[in-house]
């Protein structure tokens, strides 16, 4: 959440972290074959360049998989999760049911079960291993939704009372707003959890996908191949991230003028 | 005189788990129609439990909160309320904090939207009516919510410390402001506050309460001629009042 200025202007510091990048860089092209490390072991950014060059289609193409089972995994997830938090929300048999147990759920490592989802719902379907994506992303949702909707003052809702505000406007006008600071927490944290189970369901279906092509560079002790594939999995990372931080500012200008540190 | 509020032994017991507490014990008094009403006591005495069994937001675990001759049994909507705290929506500018109150009721925000504009101003707050509560000091946010209490023009006014995170300066302004628009708009006031001399300037009577159980000690009536000016405070009869308060709570 904190977005890496410390005072000032807002990424005041960027240039220096684009230098100190750039240095390490050199650096590693330097010492990689000073040290005689393989390629196998540790390519140098020449070779991961090179890389891009040579493979630069397969890479496009195995992007594609993994962008979509990302991002519809994250849209399931956050579907699945506000409907959870509503209902968890607004009705007190589920809240007595459903929001114990989910605390048991949020601790089963959900990659664990991405095999068994698999062979459920098939090896070379998409949705698979958007099932898996979406399961390992969208508890963060459901718990920042439950506390977005019901983290409202008292006192400001009983001035709605007061006011002769019904529950729909009660919801539109105070406990929806409300909500989206909590709501951009939980996409943040759902969407690198979805990258995650993506790649994870497609180490395990080794099918298509980056995650697949990693486990096959692995297999031909390619490295350059997985580095390049890890490079464009963080830029996809990067890009969702960045956005999500984007609607953010534009959607809670009252939020504009507060640093990131008060956050 | 017909009376607005009257509370006939009213009881207040606030049950947190295993023990209980008793935040209000056998209150009873009324406040009358156009009558300002002022209650002192010392923090924890139930003052704003009062208040909030008056606005029907919570119910007496005894006797009985009448409002306009009815029974108090769900939230009174006839009313404006302003909260110890200013209760206002982080992601509204001030004029749309004011204005929540007119969009809540379907009063048509246009039509209001002057009136919103001349509540800020009458509160010193032109020139901030498009600044996010964040961007406002404490005793500016409660202001916004002062006129957010009286933009719909309510016939009761229930006020909950409202002027204490203001300066001295701004708070005697306030008094007389607040002063003007009850005589103009001929409002029933229920005005809690800490301060004695504060309940003197501004109330017809001051309800004066003992702490733990809550309980009236006394009731005060006061007899300073109206308008008030700021000069009254400086006057023998209004320090007689304040001295007589003082002693009643048990200062000494
Ligand atoms: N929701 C609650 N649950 C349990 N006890 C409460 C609750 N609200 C208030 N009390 C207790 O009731 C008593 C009266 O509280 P109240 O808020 O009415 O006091 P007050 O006179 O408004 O105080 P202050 O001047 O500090 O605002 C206090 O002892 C408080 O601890
Ligand atoms: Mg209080």
């Amino acid at each position: 959440m904190n977005e890496g200025a410390q005072g000032g202007t807002p990424f005041g510091g960027i240039k220096w972290s684009v230098l100190f990048f750039l240095c390490l860089l050199v650096l590693w092209q330097l010492v990689v074959p000073f040290l005689r490390v393989p390629s196998y072991l540790l390519p140098t950014p020449a070779q991961i360049v090179e890389e891009f060059g040579k493979r630069g289609g397969l890479l496009m193409s195995q992007f594609l998989p993994t962008f979509y089972e990302t991002v519809l995994g994250f849209f399931l997830g956050v579907l699945v999760g506000v409907s959870a938090g509503l209902g968890i929300v607004y009705s007190r048999f589920l809240w007595l049911t459903i929001y114990p147990s989910l605390v048991v759920v949020g601790s089963i490592p959900r990659v664990a079960i991405a095999p068994l989802i698999l062979i459920w719902l098939g090896i070379d379907s998409l949705w698979s291993k958007v099932t898996i994506a979406f399961l390992v992303s969208f508890f963060p949702m459901v718990i920042n939704s439950i506390v977005g909707f019901s983290q409202v003052e008292t006192e400001m809702l009983d001035l709605a009372k007061t006011m002769g505000m019904g529950r729909w406007m009660e919801f539109r006008k105070i406990r929806l707003p409300n909500s989206i600071p909590y709501l951009f927490a939980g996409f943040k944290a759902s969407i690198a959890l979805a990258v995650i189970g993506a790649v994870v369901a497609e180490f395990v279906a080794g099918q298509k996908g980056l995650g697949y092509l990693i486990v096959v560079g692995n297999n031909d002790l390619n490295a350059p191949l997985i580095f390049a594939s890890i490079i464009v999995l963080s830029a996809m990372s990067l890009g969702l991230f960045g956005i999500i931080v984007g609607l953010e500012k534009l959607l809670m200008p009252w939020r504009r003028g507060i640093q990131p540190s008060e956050l | 005189m017909t009376s607005v509020i009257q509370y006939e032994k009213v009881r207040k017991i606030y049950n947190s788990g295993h023990d209980e507490v008793v935040a209000l014990q056998e209150v009873s008094f009324s406040v009358g129609e156009g009558e300002f009403v002022t209650v002192v006591g010392r923090s924890g005495c139930g003052k704003t439990t009062l208040l909030k069994l008056t606005a029907g937001l919570l119910q007496p675990s005894g006797g009985a909160v009448q409002v306009a001759g009815a029974p108090v049994r769900g939230p009174l909507t006839n009313v404006g309320i302003v909260f110890q705290a200013p209760v206002l929506l982080a992601w509204r500018k001030a004029i749309d904090n004011v204005l929540l109150q007119v969009e809540a009721r379907k009063l048509g925000v246009e039509n209001y939207r002057k009136r919103a504009l001349e509540l800020l101003d009458l509160t010193g707050l032109k020139g901030f009516e498009e600044r996010y509560p964040s961007e406002l000091s404490g005793g500016m946010q409660q202001r916004v919510s002062i006129s957010r209490a009286l933009i719909h023009d309510p016939p009761l006014l229930l006020m909950d410390e409202p002027f204490g995170a203001l300066d001295a300066i701004t708070r005697d302004e306030m008094n007389i402001e607040l002063l003007r628009i009850w005589n103009e708009a001929k409002k029933t006031v229920l005005f809690i506050t800490h301060s004695i001399p504060e309940a003197v300037f501004l109330g017809d009577r001051v309800v004066v309460m003992t702490p733990r159980p809550g309980k009236v000690a006394e009731i005060v009536n006061i007899d300073l001629p109206r308008p008030r000016t700021t000069t009254l405070r400086d006057e023998t009869k209004f320090i007689a009042y304040v001295r007589q308060i003082r002693k009643s709570l048990g200062v000494r």
